[in-house]
């Protein structure tokens, strides 16, 4: 369970941040938050689809990192096993919220239950009732990271108007196991993208959706590496 | 001479019968593209609406997403909130003092429909310890619990449930104005219509209006409410009452605002027979819409007030109650010449079905479907749509009747005069008759068109504990193996749905703030 709590200068005065390489805590995350800034790096790396929050029944993209819930096939005790590191898991247990929409404000805010948020080893974050220069450089990649997902809403909203997302099922056949349906994943429809009228075409250009569209589309060869990996 | 052509349709009237026939009208026949019709709309800026019934039932959704209406905008801007059947609360006896009993009307058919397999012999030989609504529909027991149809990651108009709306029907047309006249190539003007003008042969060439002068239009639908404008004033085609056999005349209406802000809203329409009517409960997003139908020959105005804010109990204090006069029947034809009536204009009954609302998209997407774009088709249309209508209504007034007349409630002469043979109809007691021997069957509904089938006789009529004597005849129902599996699913279904449904009221909050996904 996470426990967003906003950064506090007093609060937080004697808190420290480590940083751990092996991302412990999405071992058994299934799939991970992608922003459409991230897509032609990720899509080298993992499957892209979208799924449905569950509390706000809202599209968002994902990486696809594991078959079955619980199941991370990129995580390894001994090291990450994939090129690309997706931001909002390198930024965590830092994320950055808006407290009223298109203020253009944001808050700090930290997974106080994170076991990289503690007060015995890693980097100061308040010194003298300020952020430190190691704080602020996270803070910045964390802000950078929420201006991407005012991105991705756009890009998925318009993804939505055009009809270009289309369910996709995964019909699973573990070795000695019972075939299964890996269902809630969506993906960009090939036929209805080349029925795009010019026009429709030329407006996925704005914020580079073109790139982020094929970047989908690329990432899909990607889903037979990630089954491969299940045999290994 | 009249050209050969029907292009110009009038809608005189708005609210929700016109808008939601304009909207229906639009779509249908692509009005705006070349060579279709105009539909425009007169509305009076000065008559308010009268919201007729602010439930609707599940071919709403259809209607809704076949004219291109975001679910989630409509039910924020609306209102509205998710329904899922009817609880008739004191119907089937005289309650002694502080009791309740009552049963479900569900709207979902689907996973448990009796088209296939009836369950009702079974549950009458006792395979289930369950009242009959709870044992044959797991969505009877979801109502109970307060829970939503669906999740919010369900697609719009998507169901896990079978479900309808309850809206607020004043802002409901302020939408469906708003969607006419922005997407669907909808005219409008405001305007009153002061006198129709008639054609030397009957038919109608046009109104005069005060601020738009003469407007001409090849057909006309005439949503004026009760006043029937066109159909009734103009074109004399008188009304056949009802009152013989329904007897509610007459409500008193109350808008109750929650206590807090996360009340729970109850997911289903909550109907309460009381000594000379019954009241609805109807939970809104903000409110709940409460009111009290009853028979002005059985009870005083100051009496009914009285019993309506006893009902409601302290929330009532403060609050006023508005009366609204009911004309219940029919028109004898609700289409003539070059005119037909939609809403309370062609016909009315009592709310106890929501059946108002469903009727006027059923006439809609008749016209739609059926409209004579050439004037020599007119006759054809003209009488297969007045027969069809006459036989809905009538089936209508046949299925609230039964709501009623098989009632043990006699403590007051309104239930004594309800349940007498002489107030119901002899098609009723015919089907009655064959009832009390053989439980319903897909057979008794053999008509395409009828507005209440199968399911919806079987759930009141055990619901109200009708006595069906199948015991010269038990040979017939050997199935009690696939009974007992069919029962043992209905719990499975129950238990899953209970698992991931969340409560009515936190779906509602979520649709409002994030609407529902496209897909």
């Amino acid at each position: 369970m996470t426990n967003i709590v906003a950064l506090d200068s007093q609060q937080h005065q004697q808190h420290k941040l480590r940083e751990d390489p092996l991302f412990p805590h999405i071992a058994s995350a299934h799939i991970l938050p992608l922003e459409v800034t991230e897509f032609a790096a990720a899509a080298v790396s993992f499957p892209i689809v979208f799924v449905k929050d569950s509390a706000t029944g809202q599209f968002r993209a994902c990486a696809l990192t594991g078959l079955q819930p619980g199941q991370n096939l990129y995580w390894q005790p001994s090291g990450w096993q994939a090129a690309y590191i997706p931001l909002a898991v390198r930024n965590y247990p830092l994320l950055a919220v808006q407290p009223e929409a298109q203020s253009g404000d944001y808050i700090i805010a930290v997974d106080a239950d994170s076991p990289l948020f503690n007060q015995h080893s890693g980097e100061v974050l308040f010194a003298a009732d300020k952020g430190t220069a190691y704080l602020q450089q996270r803070a910045r990649s964390a802000i950078a990271l929420a201006q991407s997902s005012a991105l991705t809403q756009q890009f998925i909203a318009r993804l939505l108007e055009l009809e270009l997302l289309v369910a996709r099922t995964l019909t699973l056949t573990p070795k000695g196991a019972e075939p299964y349906d890996l269902t809630g994943l969506y993906g960009i429809n090939e036929q209805r993208l080349a029925q795009l009228t010019a026009e429709q075409w030329l407006s996925l250009r704005a914020n580079n959706g073109l790139l982020a569209v094929h970047a989908v589309l690329m990432s899909m060869s990607q889903l037979p590496l990630l089954v491969g990996r299940l045999a290994q | 001479m009249l050209k050969p052509t029907l292009d110009d349709i009038i809608i005189v009237g708005g609210g929700t019968a016109g808008w939601l026939t304009a909207a229906i009208l639009a779509k249908k026949l692509n009005a705006g593209t070349a060579g279709s019709v105009q539909i425009t709309v007169i509305e009076s800026p000065d008559i308010p609406i009268i919201g007729v019934g602010e439930g609707t039932w599940p071919t709403m959704r259809t209607t809704l997403q076949s004219v291109g209406v975001d679910e989630g905008e409509f039910m924020r801007e609306c209102d509205a909130t998710f329904k899922q059947g009817a609880e008739f609360v004191n119907w089937q006896h005289t309650p002694a003092a502080g009791e309740t009993h009552s049963y479900f009307h569900p709207l979902s058919a689907v996973f448990h429909s009796s088209y296939d397999f009836n369950l009702a012999p079974y549950w009458l030989q006792g395979a289930s310890e369950l009242p009959y609504d709870l044992a044959v529909a797991s969505q009877s027991r979801i109502c109970q619990l307060g829970l939503a149809p669906k999740k919010i990651t369900t697609p719009a108009f998507a169901a896990l449930q079978n479900y309808a709306y309850h809206f607020n029907a004043v802002k409901f047309a302020a939408f469906m104005k708003k969607h006419c006249t922005e997407k669907l190539a909808v005219h409008f003007i405001a305007a009153n219509v002061q006198q129709v003008r008639l054609h030397p042969c009957g038919a109608i060439a046009g109104v005069l209006t005060d601020s738009h002068g003469d407007i001409n239009g090849d057909f006309f639908v005439d949503c004026t409410g009760s006043k029937a404008l066109l159909l009734g004033e103009a074109l004399g085609v008188g009304w056949h009452s009802i009152n013989d056999v329904i007897f509610n005349d007459t409500a008193l209406a109350m808008q109750v605002p929650y206590p807090t802000a996360d009340w729970p809203i109850a997911t289903h329409t909550i109907a309460t027979a009381h000594e000379a009517g019954w009241t609805w409960d109807i939970g809104l997003h903000n409110r709940r819409g409460v009111g009290y139908v009853y028979s002005s020959a059985h009870s005083t105005d100051q009496r009914a007030e009285q019993i309506l804010r006893q009902h409601i109990g302290e929330q009532a204090e403060g609050l006023e109650a508005r009366k609204i006069k009911l004309n219940l029947g029919y028109r004898q034809q609700f289409w003539q010449q070059n005119c037909v009536a939609i809403g309370m204009s062609a016909a009315f009954i009592e709310p106890l079905e929501a059946s108002a609302i469903f009727l006027i998209e059923a006439a809609a997407n008749m016209l739609a479907e059926q409209f004579p774009r050439s004037r020599a088709a007119l006759g054809f249309v003209e009488k297969k749509f007045n027969d069809t209508f006459k036989l809905r209504w009538d089936k209508s007034i046949d299925f609230i009747k039964l709501h009623y007349c098989i009632s043990q409630r006699r403590d007051t002469a309104y239930w004594v005069d309800n349940c007498a043979d002489s107030s119901i109809p002899d098609s009723l007691q015919q089907r009655l008759a064959h009832w009390r021997l053989h439980p319903p069957g897909k057979y008794d509904f053999d008509y395409a068109f009828e507005p209440f089938v199968l399911d919806s006789y079987l759930f009141v009529l055990y619901g109200m504990k009708f006595n069906t004597d199948l015991s010269h005849n038990l040979s017939s129902y050997p199935d009690k193996q696939r009974a007992q599996q069919l029962f043992a699913e209905i719990d499975r279904t129950t238990a899953l749905l209970q698992q991931q449904l969340p409560t009515h009221r936190e779906l509602i909050d979520k649709v409002y703030r994030y609407g529902l996904p496209k897909l």
